[in-house]
């Protein structure tokens, strides 16, 4: 029995599997900041586990805390499965974590503003010219537009990962519509209702302020600097997988949930139809791909969007968060270069480290890359969600040999990355606590200045060994605490 | 608020406030039906989906008017647009869009109301009788307005509903008058006690009739009880009672919306309104019952289309030009 | 040449439509081959055109009506000077070597050598193009462009309603036929198989008075190669012709979604009938 006068012992024979624990570190003693959590942790049964959890999912069911819509017409919906064991992060890790966030996201912005103007990073070789050309997500409608503020990352879910040596390290960027927040929020939520105890043992860092964060990043960058803009927040619908987040957001902000087909742009204005006629609107928090959201600029074959939207931001007249064309940033391609973007930018080493990566578009990179498949995980740059991935490892010599083939034809859109061992935290597996492997994402604002609440959503590969963290492929979802 | 919204709202409680009215027709004629068995019941039948105004589409699928096929075209068929199936299902895809103006409570009442209809078979209903389907219905119905009524702020959104859900029964109580004029003007096959009798089961499909009794003593009379169901202005649902609530409803969204002076919609609702107060029962107006059915039904929708026009923006479709 | 351009394109529809909003790349550049000398654009209903000026330099004119309508009609007149272009009337003269472009070095030139929706580097259009390579002397770049713009011109038919414009360049190539949009996208897929960097251009062509000419009543479109010591040279492959001071260029870019002469959006439930009437003709200096 570890420590404490717990009533179980769930985590009396936890052991993390030969990796890094959240919780305990690499030992079998909790972590000096895990203490007060493991002894609360114990002071209920597996089976007062067990009911509770089963609770929380009837809560997030019925909240309608959903990332999938199912069309079946029984009307079910589908909820990420949450685990109640928190992950947990101290308050002094947390404090270095932000300014490395904060740097890196800073990096971002000024590489964004480079590439859209001067490209002085171009110029330098800093970053080789072809590669950003050919990404698929550079925005030429863009060039040379000010956004205000000079803002291009308003938002940024940075992911990160804890390695074999228990380092915190980047594994992606993601600045074009970056989601997950309203899952952070409703986590935590469900945490302080279903189980008290646990916070009055543990001193946790609130994050519900995080709708009154993105307020104000959102009303920082008024087009004209208005004080009083006129906000909304643009989903492509119902129908779309992440609508539950989208609604949210509008509604703890207080602002209006509008679909494209609510904007008209008139005169290089935008305006929204109301029953009181149009009214104008001078930021848009825009959940839509940049592809759908001005068939008129955007390359579209479909006719969703606002036509002429682009035209309304060139006049200086309105405001998009995150602006067409950020994707650039976190192209995985372009996320090797970061931490030399860093350095270039701001003249300072990056505070957090990348995971080592190889792009076979380099020629120095290739063949290392091609000759070593088996040992490496290779990802199709622009894909999220897990798939089209080769985790090399565990893959057969047909697919490896299958996916060489793709590397040979398209280098560019390919990036390689040794196996990490990513770190554990205790999970509730039926009435017992299981290691399984998690990371995690903060969400970084950036207005007038930059914020973010202590905290972020941490996934969980709920499927016993698998690395594998995305919801779409069987991943969960646990709250995260920044404790004293 | 925002346009599309407000129609959200408009439709939802249009599209209820229809199924529950479709039902009601379903049992009023199943109750005038039943006396009329054997060659007679076909042409009755007939009527009642001649009164719907959906022959066309209920010819295209059923080869003839009998009791199941009506029922099933009323009812639960899926491709009738106006069955009450299709109706809870459009309510309900409406108040999707506007969850978060509704309560939750409102959207799990609609949500159970949407799955009780959509899972019922044909056989079931004909084996529980028109008169529990209607009652089903009705009590999904009352029960999704109640809890509107009482957990949404009164605010646009709350007055937009209300505008469609007494818009669409002013409509629909002419409607269900209309069912039984078109037997009016048939010689009466038997002694008189049979019209009588079809006339009550008019007032009970609209609730009225201990309302009726109350009002009216003596014998029920078709004048009586037309009177009744189109102008008693203090029985919530008469035409005009019903008139006269969207008319309110517009005027406050007008001092919601924060804009001077009546829109072309609230003049519409009110004059409607003021035309009923004065309109005289007598032989002229029986006589050509149908002819002021119909006239009233289309003011109704007048109204629904000024509306349309003033708030809403008619989600016209987007083109590419060239 | 002093040329002037009248282009009018007028929308019907069948019924009221509003809320249309547009995008036009009509005006001529002024750049050290050509000059636009007057550009007007007028729109019925009547708006207020704004200008930009876009990532490929291009004139970009964008306005909206709101009203219901059912005719739009869009008028823009131009009047430019063009000069003898920079390069010979026969292409095997010029002494630039082919020599196929990676993407790591094209410097600038990079977006000109990569596929893109419509200009599709299909197996058949890589095969067409490497015999055109294989089957000839390689050694010049000028003689091979020239070749490779002949072999489309002789091959295909112009036919227009064959295609419409979102066809690709392999759908196109497979047919054997369509517009001088399809010749270019062909030609451009072609090119940049075999590492030679080369844009989309639109514009005008004025035969004057040479008969059976292409693309005289509409807007034209043909292609601009990359050669090292000459910089972009024009070639005509629905014409057969190299590009000379007959040609008006008014936007260059990748492939047609770059350059569209005319795109917009509105709202409405009718359909719509388009009719283009273009006139080039010498100007009044001259006549």
């Amino acid at each position: 029995m570890s420590g404490g006068l717990g009533v179980s012992t769930l985590l009396a024979s936890y052991r993390a599997p030969g990796c890094y624990d959240e919780l305990f570190g690499f030992r079998s003693e909790p972590l000096p900041h895990c203490v007060a959590l493991c002894d609360a942790l114990q002071q209920l049964s597996g089976d007062e586990w067990q009911r509770r959890a089963a609770l929380a999912d009837r809560v997030f069911h019925d909240v309608g805390v959903t990332f999938t819509l199912t069309a079946d017409e029984a009307g079910v919906e589908r909820t990420i499965p949450f685990d109640p064991v928190p992950r947990v992060v101290a308050a002094a890790e947390w404090a270095e974590l932000a300014r490395g966030l904060f740097q890196r996201v800073r990096a971002l912005n000024a590489f964004l503003w480079d590439v859209y103007h001067e490209q002085r990073c171009l110029r330098d070789g800093v970053v080789p010219r072809w590669v950003v050309y050919t990404g698929r997500q550079l925005q030429r409608p863009m060039m040379g537009l000010d956004p205000p503020l000079g803002v291009y990352t308003h938002v940024g879910g940075i992911d990160l990962i804890r390695d074999g040596e228990g380092v915190l390290r980047v594994l992606e960027d993601n600045v074009r519509v970056p989601s997950g927040v309203s899952y952070m929020l409703q986590n935590r939520r469900v945490m302080t209702r279903l189980f008290p105890e646990l916070f009055r043992s543990v001193s946790v860092r609130s994050v519900d302020h995080y709708p009154d964060l993105l307020l104000s990043t959102l009303r920082a960058v008024a087009p004209r600097g208005q004080r009083d803009p006129s906000v909304v927040v643009l989903t492509p619908g119902v129908y779309n997988s992440a609508y539950f987040e989208h609604a949210f957001l509008a509604q703890q902000m207080g602002v209006p949930l509008v679909e494209p087909d609510d904007l008209l742009v008139r005169n290089a204005r935008c305006e929204m139809r109301t029953t009181r006629g149009p009214e104008p609107v001078d930021v848009i928090y825009r959940r839509i791909d940049d592809d759908f959201l001005d068939p008129l600029t955007f390359r579209s074959d479909s006719v969703l969007g606002v036509p002429g939207l682009m035209h309304a931001v060139r006049a200086g007249n309105l405001a998009l968060a995150n602006p067409p064309g950020a994707g650039i940033a976190d192209d995985k391609v372009m996320y090797r270069f970061v931490p030399d973007l860093v350095r270039y930018y701001l003249g300072e080493p990056a505070i957090l480290p990348n995971v080592e990566t190889y792009l076979p578009a380099l020629a120095a990179d290739r063949r290392r890359v091609l000759d070593n498949l088996g040992d490496l995980v290779v990802k199709a740059a622009n894909e999220s969600g897990g798939y089209g991935m080769l985790m090399g490892p565990f893959a057969s010599r047909e697919e490896i040999a299958a996916y060489r083939e793709k590397i040979l034809a398209h280098p560019r859109d390919f990036i390689a990355q040794p196996l990490i061992r990513l770190s554990s935290c205790p999970t509730l597996v039926g009435d017992r606590f299981e290691p399984r492997h998690v990371d995690l994402r903060p969400y970084v604002l950036m207005g007038a200045e930059q914020s973010l609440v202590p905290g972020g959503l941490t996934r969980v590969a709920l499927r016993p060994g698998s690395l594998v963290v995305n919801s779409s492929q069987g991943g969960g979802g646990k709250d995260t605490w920044v404790v004293e | 608020m925002l346009s599309r919204v407000a129609e959200a709202c408009f439709w939802m409680g249009r599209y209820i406030e229809r199924a529950e009215n479709v039902a009601r027709i379903l049992d009023v004629n199943h109750q005038g039906v039943i006396e009329n068995t054997g060659p007679e019941a076909e042409p009755s039948w007939w009527s009642v989906v001649a009164t719907t105004g959906d022959a066309a589409e209920f010819f295209r699928r059923y080869p003839r008017p009998t009791e199941r096929h009506v029922t099933e075209f009323l009812a639960l068929d899926r491709e009738n647009p106006n069955s009450v199936a299709r109706c809870v299902t459009a309510a309900r895809e409406n108040a999707r869009s506007i969850r978060d103006r509704i309560s939750s409570e409102t959207w799990e009442e609609l949500n159970r109301f949407y799955h009780t209809v959509n899972r019922l078979a044909i056989e079931q209903v004909m084996r529980d009788g028109a008169y529990a389907f209607s009652r089903a219905v009705r009590n999904g119905s009352h029960l999704v307005a109640g809890v509107v009524d009482n957990t949404m702020p009164h605010d646009e959104g709350w007055c937009f509903l209300r505008a469609g859900r007494f818009l669409e029964r002013a409509g629909m109580t002419a409607r269900i008058v209309d069912s039984q004029a078109a037997l009016l003007t048939r010689p009466a096959a038997g002694p008189d006690y049979a019209a009588t009798h079809r006339w009550i089961a008019v007032l009970k499909s609209a609730s009225g009739y201990e309302a009726y009794r109350k009002a009216h003593r003596g014998t029920i009379t078709p004048e009586g009880v037309v009177g009744f169901l189109l102008l008693a202005e203090d029985f919530p649902r008469s035409a005009l009672a019903c008139v006269a609530e969207v008319e309110a409803a517009l005027r406050s969204v007008r001092t919601l919306v924060g804009l001077p002076g009546p829109d072309r919609a609230s003049r519409e609702a009110g004059a409607l309104a003021a035309r009923l107060r004065y309109t005289e029962i007598g032989g002229s107006l029986m006589a050509d019952l149908h002819q002021f059915l119909d006239g009233l039904e289309t003011d109704c929708n007048d109204v629904g289309d000024a509306l349309a026009a003033e708030y809403f923006w008619g989600r016209v479709p987007l083109r590419r030009g060239a | 040449m002093e040329l002037d351009v009248r282009h009018v394109t007028t929308f019907r529809y069948t019924a009221p439509v509003r809320d249309s909003v547009n995008e036009v790349r009509l005006q001529p550049r002024t750049d050290a081959a050509q000059v636009c000398l007057d550009f007007q654009l007028v729109t019925a209903p009547g708006s207020e055109p704004r200008r930009h000026v876009d990532y490929f330099g291009n004139a970009v004119h964008t306005f909206d009506i709101h009203e219901p309508h059912t005719v739009l009609e869009i008028t823009a007149r131009s009047r430019v000077v063009t000069q003898a272009p920079g390069w010979p009337p026969s292409l095997e003269a010029l002494p630039d070597p082919y020599a196929p472009v990676a993407p790591e070095d094209a410097g600038d030139l990079v977006e000109y050598l990569q596929p893109t929706s419509r200009t599709d580097f299909h197996p058949a259009i890589r095969e067409f193009a490497a015999g055109i390579r294989d089957t000839g002397p390689a050694g010049r770049l000028g003689a091979l462009i020239w070749r490779l713009a002949h072999a489309l011109h002789v091959e295909f038919e112009y036919l227009p309603g064959a295609t419409d414009v979102g066809t690709v360049a392999s759908a196109a190539f497979a047919a054997r036929r369509g517009v001088c949009q399809d010749y270019t996208h062909v030609a451009l897929s072609a090119l940049r198989s075999l590492g030679v960097p080369a844009r989309y251009v639109s514009g005008y062509f004025h035969p004057e008075g040479a008969r059976g000419a292409v693309g005289e009543q509409a807007s034209h479109a043909w292609v601009e190669a990359w050669f090292p010591r000459v910089g972009w040279v024009g070639v005509d492959p629905a014409n057969d012709r190299v590009v000379d001071d007959r040609y008006i260029r008014v936007a260059h870019g990748r492939d047609y979604a770059d350059v569209t002469p005319i795109k917009g959006s509105y709202r409405g439930s009718g359909a719509s009938a388009l009719d283009v009437d273009v006139t080039v003709g010498a100007g009044q200096a001259q006549q």
